[in-house]
């Protein structure tokens, strides 16, 4: 299945931190030419972090993209922000976008800014048709600014509004369906969302249309036990749990391979650990994908 | 207001002023669960928001220590200080809240001088003025070369023990601090007042001469030529017009 969602290699991908930079640089990631198969087969950023107008950030980044694919995932556009999403943002990112030409953009089904606040987190919105009809007015939006489509991330949640009118789901899917946007779908948030929530997991990513998602996100997450009640936090901060490997395998098995992304933010292990991750991911995909040719 | 607009405000207000203010409709589930979700979202808000100030002002932190500086940040977000800004933006008005609680001056003008060395840090890029674009030219050219500030260049004050903080020593004849990034890293050099006066000239642009005017008559021409030659050589200025190679 080839999403055209974006132009990543159908590989395994890693976030670019700056301790990492002189061991992409120096070229010992990778040693396989086919940029698919290559691990890291592309790196993440977060645009924000490059909004400035030159530096060291850029000289590096620079040098990044003349190796790799850049997937640029937003944490600040604000969609669902009732005041409507962050302008000054959004003409920064253009900006970006001009400049490195990334392979893939993406942002959150989440809000931060509202009445002249701004919050730094991924909000939860409520899934209500009036938040639908807002979503897909400002997707359209960025993606009319860009020129480019853009994938929605959907969000680990820690909170059920009352009153929702569909799940999040049917909301991703509807939202995809209306606005042409695609799906960047995080196989950790999904295992947050279901403990924290109480749902299935499983039947969530069954529910998920292959056809829709452009990108995958794996990660760990921190556990608070509270006398007894676990609480799962998307921390960014440890590696893949075993039950999103699972999920993970389970869902490649039916899409087959889709740009996959290590995501590891907090407590940035060495570099080789990364990597490490990153072929795990890219092992499931190839295994996928001789399958896939030895039943051809 | 519509009704995703009241969530949201109601969502800040909680977040802000805790789960007391949490309209009950709002949210599914038991109270305990509720609260330990806005918990999550309110630790990483708080989180997101010191750690960004942390990122800021590392010398200021050394300076004054990790508890005190830790202490200042919480009590300058939880007085609103930066909430409306983004991250990268979140430490603009730190140092004029410190000035405002008292603080130690020495604190206040580095902290100060750590937000224009990442203003420097992140400016575009242009090509700095170099000492070699005047070699050749007669004294009436080099009079009315046009030249401006680098975009990268800042200068600071040099207040309270601000040259001492930065491991300067004593600076007791510079009037400020001079912050450039020409190359890849950022560099710091203490000027003098007639530097000072200089840089202050080239904020638009302008020509040799005129910024020479701006020197007090007393200043002896040597030692304004060298003045001027210690800061194109730091990286203060770029070329303008007809100049620029």
């Amino acid at each position: 299945m080839s999403p055209a969602y974006n132009q990543l290699p159908l590989g395994a991908g890693i976030g670019l931190k700056p301790e990492h930079y002189a061991r992409l640089l120096a070229g010992e990631a990778g040693t396989e030419h086919r940029p698919d198969t290559r691990v890291p087969a592309f790196v993440e950023v977060h645009p924000q972090n490059y909004f400035g107008d030159g530096g060291p950030p850029h000289r590096w980044l620079t040098a990044i993209a003349e190796t790799f694919r850049l997937s640029f995932h937003s944490t600040t556009l604000s969609l669902g922000s009732a005041d409507g999403l962050n302008e000054a943002v959004l003409d920064r990112l253009a900006q970006l976008v001009d400049r490195y030409a990334p392979a893939s953009i993406s942002d959150h089904l989440s809000w931060s800014d509202v009445g002249g606040h701004h919050l730094p987190d991924l909000l939860p919105v409520p899934y209500t048709k009036a938040a639908l009809d807002h979503f897909v007015i400002q997707i359209g939006r960025v993606q009319n600014r860009l020129g480019r489509t853009l994938l929605i991330e959907n969000p680990s949640r820690y909170l059920a509004f009352i009153g929702d009118d569909m799940s999040e789901v049917d909301f991703l899917t509807t939202l995809c369906q209306r606005s042409g946007c695609g799906l960047l779908l995080d196989i950790n948030n999904v295992i947050v969302s279901a403990n924290n929530l109480g749902f299935d997991g499983d039947e969530y990513l069954d529910a998920i249309d292959p056809a829709l998602v452009g990108e995958i996100h794996l990660a760990g997450h921190a556990v608070e036990d509270d006398d007894g009640a676990l609480l799962f936090v998307d921390d960014h901060g440890s590696s893949v749990t075993e039950d999103c490997w699972s999920l993970y395998t389970h869902f490649i098995a039916r899409s087959g391979p889709l740009p996959t992304l290590i995501e590891w933010d907090t407590n940035v292990p060495e570099f080789d650990i990364l990597v490490a991750q990153a072929a795990r991911a890219a092992d499931i995909m190839n295994a996928e994908r001789g399958r896939h040719v030895a039943a051809a | 207001m519509s009704p995703l607009r009241n969530a949201q405000i109601a969502v800040r207000d909680t977040i802000a002023f805790g789960p007391a203010v949490c309209p009950v409709n709002l949210f599914g589930g038991s109270a305990d669960k509720v609260i330990r979700g806005l918990k999550v979202h309110a630790n990483t808000i708080s989180f997101a928001r010191l750690t960004s100030l942390e990122a800021s002002f590392p010398r200021a932190r050394d300076w004054i220590g990790d508890g005190v500086f830790n202490d200042l940040s919480r009590r300058f977000i939880e007085g609103g200080g930066g909430t409306t800004e983004p991250l990268a933006q979140i430490g603009r008005d730190f140092s004029n809240w410190l000035a405002v609680q008292g603080q130690d001056p020495t604190l206040i003008a580095l902290v100060r001088f750590e937000w224009l060395w990442l203003q420097s840090y992140h400016a575009a890029e242009a090509d700095a003025m170099v000492i070699g674009a005047l070699a050749g030219k007669n004294i009436a050219d080099i009079l009315t070369t046009q030249i401006a500030r680098h975009p990268a260049a800042h200068i600071v004050a040099n207040e309270a023990d601000l040259a001492v903080a930065l491991g300067l020593g004593r600076q007791n004849d510079a009037s400020a601090i001079l912050v450039t990034r020409s190359e890849e890293a950022v560099m710091i050099t203490p000027i003098s007042p007639v530097q000072e006066s200089f840089f202050h000239a080239a904020t638009t642009l302008t020509s040799i001469g005129d910024l020479l005017e701006t020197a007090p008559e007393n200043s002896g021409d040597d030692r304004l030529l060298t003045a001027l030659i210690d800061l194109i050589t730091a990286g203060a200025f770029i070329l303008q017009g007809d100049d620029v190679c």
